[in-house]
């Protein structure tokens, strides 16, 4: 086994760990570690902490946790399909058919995910006020440097799965030279 | 295509077994088996010396030129 193929295998088990711990991780922060859930909300962008009670009741608290599921199986998606891509790796498939197509599908989960992290802040912000007083209800909309990073890099994969292709191609005719 | 590998004739003349052809040349049983089904898109130099030599041939006796269906028309 060569280098490429141990260090793969390194990541593909860090991405496993990483896809299995994320729902519990959110689940441990949204109930169960309230200093970290404070910090974490109040830490982003445009956040409206003035309208968001605290502590924060169990009904926002439950529509906030909800609010967070979209994105957090995107990103789950991401790192299963990382932990194939790197299983493939480490099995030396490397200009292969199926490791060209989920790299590909890497680059488009990455752009979805910005769509649906541009909805997730309304929906948490509405989520956490939805028990408030009529009039005391608000909707935030943020769109940050890191969203459109994301999409920048969503496109860049989506072009290295397509150079990737190349590579298989050349390797496919490589395989029928004896 | 239009390049036949006649691998077959020749190791039957020399009696010899495609596995034993296979590993005194250097490559594996599937690879020689691609070979000698016409689904090679090319070879080495290296493996058609080392078959010749093997085989005790010309590389004319073992490749032949069949004019037929050309896939580029």
């Amino acid at each position: 086994m060569n280098d490429i193929q141990r260090t793969s295998r390194r990541f593909r088990l860090f991405f496993l760990i990483i896809f299995y711990s994320m729902p519990v991780i959110l689940a441990v922060i949204w109930f169960g570690c309230d200093f970290l859930l404070r910090e974490i909300l109040f830490m982003m962008p445009a956040f409206p902490d003035q309208c968001v009670p605290w502590p924060l009741p169990l009904m926002p608290r439950l529509l906030g946790f909800v609010s967070c599921l979209p994105s957090t199986f995107m990103n789950m998606a991401a790192f299963a399909y990382l932990a194939r891509l790197f299983g493939m790796f480490g099995r030396g498939e490397f200009f292969t058919t199926p490791a060209v197509r989920t790299i590909r599908r890497i680059g488009w989960i990455l752009l979805l995910a910005q769509g649906v992290a541009f909805l997730h802040v309304p929906l948490l912000s509405l989520a956490l006020t939805a028990a408030n007083p009529p009039g005391q209800h608000v909707i935030t909309l943020s769109l940050s440097s890191g969203m459109v990073t994301q999409v920048i890099i969503g496109l860049i994969i989506i072009l290295v799965s397509k150079i990737m292709d190349e590579g298989r191609k050349l390797s496919e005719e490589q395989a029928y030279v004896i | 295509m239009p390049i036949i590998v006649n691998l077959d004739v020749m190791l039957a003349k020399r009696k010899m077994a495609s596995k034993d052809l296979a590993e005194a040349v250097g490559i594996t049983p599937q690879n020689l088996s691609v070979l000698k089904t016409g689904r090679a898109k090319a070879i080495r130099f290296t493996t058609l010396e080392s078959i010749c030599a093997c085989l005790e041939c010309q590389p004319g006796d073992i490749l032949e030129y069949q004019p037929g269906e050309d896939p580029r028309d």
